[in-house]
């Protein structure tokens, strides 16, 4: 037995399991910082966080949303810490390391990832934590703090504005919606 | 419900509660096109989130430790960290440049040189002197010096680090070295050094310590040895009527 109580290979498995989602937790903290080196920090504090409170979780099909929520919060707690000062979007998209992890063969997809970082963090936020993290909506009105008629306004903003930026808003639709408050 | 709160509903997820919302897709084209339009565009969208793995992998992968009773999830060095410990390596250097720098042995091999270089006429003596010569010279620093070290051919009592010591040469089968000896001058281990174009040996003795240098690389354990086995404090009664 280990000391939190649980048997030796139940514990080694648990690492595994969570080492598995590393991958994961990087897109999502790096959407959401926006820097690779920062990303690291974030998911290896969220790691370390989740291994010590492992106790509290009960069902390993949900570890991918616990550890989502952990690095979430981690990566809030280490801004609020540190008092990170807001990225530069023109120099975050120019640096070279921000341009060798978005690169893709594809010109457009390219063009979405910058699309993407140049988003403001109320709206990148929410965006990531639905489409990469698979929260939903009142999940992130929870995290966020916020009402759920907001999460679906800031959603409705960010996916607009990427419309935008790819040019496949038809004339027929509302324009006018994106820009309602 | 308007086409406004239908297209931000349709940002979120669609759920089977939501019946407003699906009767007002189920009367308005445009947001029926909307809502299905966008399946490319969010295909699109989870492809550009979905970021190659591979690129954005740490480069150094924490390994799962066997023993479980450790975090297999390091903490990482942070940013200010890293500064910290750059600081403190700067700090670390800055202080063993200086204790180096000012390390006893070595200012005192440079403080030697600097002395021996000022009396080249020691180095050409070859007339061994008389026991009385010498004496004279040792009197004044209080020591004496038994039969044993060599002939001695040059004598000299000089004002170092304060002190008046005994400056002498020795001719010894190897070539003339010369011999400080330093009442006040304490170390606990032998120390050779090399400066100057000097070689140079620096070993405790029951009084202060010994230096030996010579001009060219000799072995200079033995002349020391030497000196060292005869060296003793003199008597004061002596010291206070030369």
């Amino acid at each position: 037995m280990t000391v939190s109580g649980r048997p030796e290979g139940a514990d080694e498995d648990l690492a595994r399991v969570l080492e598995s989602y590393r991958p994961d937790l990087m897109r999502f903290a790096f959407w959401l910082a926006r820097d690779r080196a920062v990303a690291e920090d974030v998911v290896q504090e969220a790691l370390l966080r989740a291994w010590r409170s492992r106790s509290a979780l009960r069902d390993s099909t949900v570890a991918r949303s616990w550890l989502l929520t952990i690095v979430r919060r981690e990566h809030a707690r280490l801004f609020e810490r540190r008092r990170i000062p807001t990225v530069d979007i023109d120099q975050c998209l120019a640096s070279h390391d921000v341009a060798l992890t978005v690169a893709d063969l594809d010109p457009a997809i390219v063009d979405l990832r910058r699309g993407i970082l140049a988003l403001p963090d109320e709206y990148r936020e929410p965006l990531v934590m639905q489409v990469l993290g698979g929260f939903s909506t009142a999940e992130i009105a929870a995290e966020l703090n916020i009402s759920v008629p907001g999460v679906l306004t800031r959603l409705f903003r960010a996916r607009s504005k990427l419309r935008d930026l790819l040019g496949v808003v038809p004339s027929h639709d509302l324009v006018s919606v994106g820009d309602a408050s | 419900m308007n086409c406004e709160e239908a297209r931000q509903r349709l940002s979120g997820e669609l759920r089977a509660e939501e019946s407003d919302l699906l009767a007002h897709l189920a009367s308005c084209r445009d947001c029926q096109e909307y809502a299905n339009r966008p399946s490319d565009f969010e295909k699109r969208l989870h492809r550009a989130l979905e970021l190659d793995a591979g690129v954005l992998a740490p480069k150094r992968a924490p390994a799962i430790t066997a023993s479980t009773r450790a975090s297999p999830f390091r903490e990482r060095p942070k940013q200010g960290r890293l500064w910290a410990l750059a600081a403190s390596f700067l700090v670390t250097f800055i202080v063993g440049a200086a204790v180096w720098l000012s390390r006893p042995g070595d200012v005192l091999a440079t403080e030697l040189v600097d002395h021996i270089i000022h009396e080249p006429q020691s180095w050409s003596r070859t007339r061994p002197l008389s026991a009385e010569e010498l004496r004279a010279v040792l009197r004044k620093s209080h020591v004496e010096l038994r039969s044993g070290p060599g002939t001695i051919v040059y004598a000299n009592s000089c004002w170092f680090r304060g002190h008046y010591v005994p400056h002498l040469v020795l001719t010894t089968q190897s070539g003339p070295v010369t011999v400080m000896i330093l009442p006040t001058e304490h170390i606990t281990s032998p120390r050779s050094f090399t400066e100057g174009g000097y070689s140079g040996l620096i070993v405790p003795a029951s009084i202060g310590s010994v230096a030996i240098l010579s001009r060219k690389p000799m072995p200079l354990d033995q002349p020391a040895a030497q000196v060292v086995r005869a060296l003793r404090a003199s008597d004061p009664s002596s010291a206070s009527h030369p």
